[in-house]
């Protein structure tokens, strides 16, 4: 079975918002929306213990989805790779997986009155082009591939 | 004289002399007079002209002198190769003639502390100036013109006996932007729609300052806003903002949005100055701040949603697209538009 994700080597994560901005302009995500968004941790009780690190965050492609266990219709689903993604014409906008979303990282489509996520740019991978925030990644912190078959580029994150 | 000298070509051009002669060598083609009626002494068209701004370009492929129709043919610019593109580790390559590594563009070929080449700038103008053509040698056996190595000295204002002014500002950037630059891109907009200022826990308690909310930022020269990030990431009595130089105040005040949120309004420009090239104090200078109500300026854009005047047109036609401009079809009607790159920015009397 494979198991198609986006790895992000935190500690090479600079904080420079490509990935956000190389999303949304791929994707056409709504102003005040994420798909994939960066976030500022800062951790300690004083500034002499202070931590603090860039996270990028978006659909963590779960091995058991709550969004696909709970969509009534069956919107969210699974693809023949194994990949969680929404057809958004089954979507009727319960918004129940946003809730059950354990990451948070569902958005709401205005517009189109339904729900949207990180397809990991479906439509770039499946013509074998790399997703575009893993293209367009300044310091190269992002890979993308099948953490099953352990392709290079994955492999590479997920051993160090 | 002097002004004679001005207009003669010989004099503010000698590298152009000979273009007042004809192809054969010695004799003039035109005079001072005759070429100044002409609009130009030593051109009489404008491809002329070109042909001799173009005098001291060689043709990379064939080491030839080029031509304005050469370049016309070849374009505006040109790649270099890449065994032109500027490498890493130059100073290591080796002089064929010593043996030995180039070194440094320096007088000693080392890195040098004590900045001879700067000392030289300062007093003849060297490699700059034309007048003294390096003629002019400094006697290095002189006592130095300033300390080389970094020196401590008191901060004009004191953070350690100010009370007016109790925190100490310092000022950072943020990877997303450059200067000016990017600010007027949606969706990096909403990521710092506003300016930001840090401040810690415990000042934030002091001054009543919570977070998100906005602030007062007041120093001896003005005062400007900004919204507070309380974080531990700044000591106590620090704050940190960015060089922020919007909001654009479109709806309201365009004209005077430059000193809402600018921290350059604070800094100080007199003395003590950098002993080698004069800079001010721009970073670490006594603040104070204090909680604002509510929005200090109208017209302030502070959500996401308000930036879409600024999205890019998405019903263009690929391929159309210029720098500037780019053709914008109407699906009902069938006609074509062309849209200005100013239209990014909405006239703030039709919002």
């Amino acid at each position: 079975m494979s198991h198609y994700c986006l790895v992000v080597d935190l500690n090479l994560c600079t904080g420079c918002m490509s990935c956000e901005i190389s999303c949304k302009q791929e994707n056409d995500v709504a102003l005040g929306q994420y798909w994939n968004k960066v976030l500022r941790i800062g951790q300690g009780d004083s500034t002499d213990t202070f931590k603090q690190y860039w996270m990028p965050t978006m659909c963590q492609q779960c091995a058991d989805a709550p969004c696909v266990n709970v969509c009534p219709t069956g919107a969210s689903y699974r693809n023949e790779d194994n990949m969680v993604l929404i057809n958004k014409e089954k979507c009727i906008g319960c918004r129940y997986c946003m809730m059950a979303c354990p990451y948070g990282v569902r958005s709401w489509n205005k517009t189109q009155k339904c729900v949207e996520k990180c397809t990991m740019c479906n439509q770039l991978t499946s013509a074998g082009e790399k997703p575009a925030c893993v293209k367009n990644c300044a310091s190269h912190c992002r890979f993308y591939g099948d953490l099953m078959t352990r392709t290079p580029t994955c492999r590479r994150s997920w051993h160090r | 004289m002097n002004a004679k000298k001005c207009f003669d070509a010989d004099f503010t051009n000698p590298g152009k002399s000979k273009i007042l002669r004809n192809p054969g060598g010695s004799e003039l083609v035109g005079s001072f007079e005759t070429g100044v009626a002409k609009g130009y002494p030593w051109a009489h068209t404008e491809e002329q002209l070109m042909d001799e701004f173009m005098d001291t370009q060689l043709d990379p492929d064939t080491g030839k002198r080029m031509t304005w129709d050469d370049l016309l043919k070849k374009g505006g610019f040109e790649y270099a190769p890449e065994k032109e593109w500027r490498q890493y580790y130059v100073y290591k390559t080796i002089d064929p003639a010593t043996g030995k590594p180039i070194g440094f563009g320096t007088p000693s070929g080392r890195v040098e502390p004590y900045s001879e080449i700067t000392v030289k700038l300062g007093r003849t103008g060297y490699p700059f100036s034309l007048c003294n053509e390096g003629l002019i040698e400094l006697d290095s056996s002189k006592s130095a013109e300033y300390e080389p190595v970094p020196y401590y000295e008191e901060p004009a204002e004191n953070p350690n006996d100010d009370k007016d002014y109790p925190l100490a500002l310092t000022e950072g950037r943020v990877p997303i932007y450059h200067h000016g630059t990017l600010r007027n891109v949606p969706w990096l907009r909403e990521i710092m729609p506003t300016a930001e200022i840090w401040v810690n826990p415990k000042d934030a308690d002091k001054y009543g300052i919570t977070h998100k909310g906005w602030v007062k930022v007041e120093s001896r020269r003005g005062e400007t806003y900004a919204r507070a990030i309380v974080t531990n990431g700044i000591p106590e009595r620090m704050v940190y903002q960015e060089r922020f130089w919007n909001p654009e105040l479109l709806q309201s005040d365009p004209y005077g949005s430059w000193n809402a949120m600018n921290v350059n309004v604070l800094t100080k420009n007199d003395p003590p100055y950098n002993d080698v090239y004069g800079t001010y104090t721009l970073r670490g200078f006594q603040v104070k701040i204090s909680p604002v109500d509510k929005n200090p300026y109208d017209g302030i854009w502070t959500e996401p949603e308000q930036f879409e005047p600024w999205l890019p047109l998405t019903d263009t036609k690929p391929g159309t697209a210029t720098s500037g401009s780019w053709q914008q079809l109407d699906d009902t009607t069938g006609t074509a538009t062309t849209v200005e790159d100013n239209d990014w920015c909405p006239d703030p009397t039709k919002m």
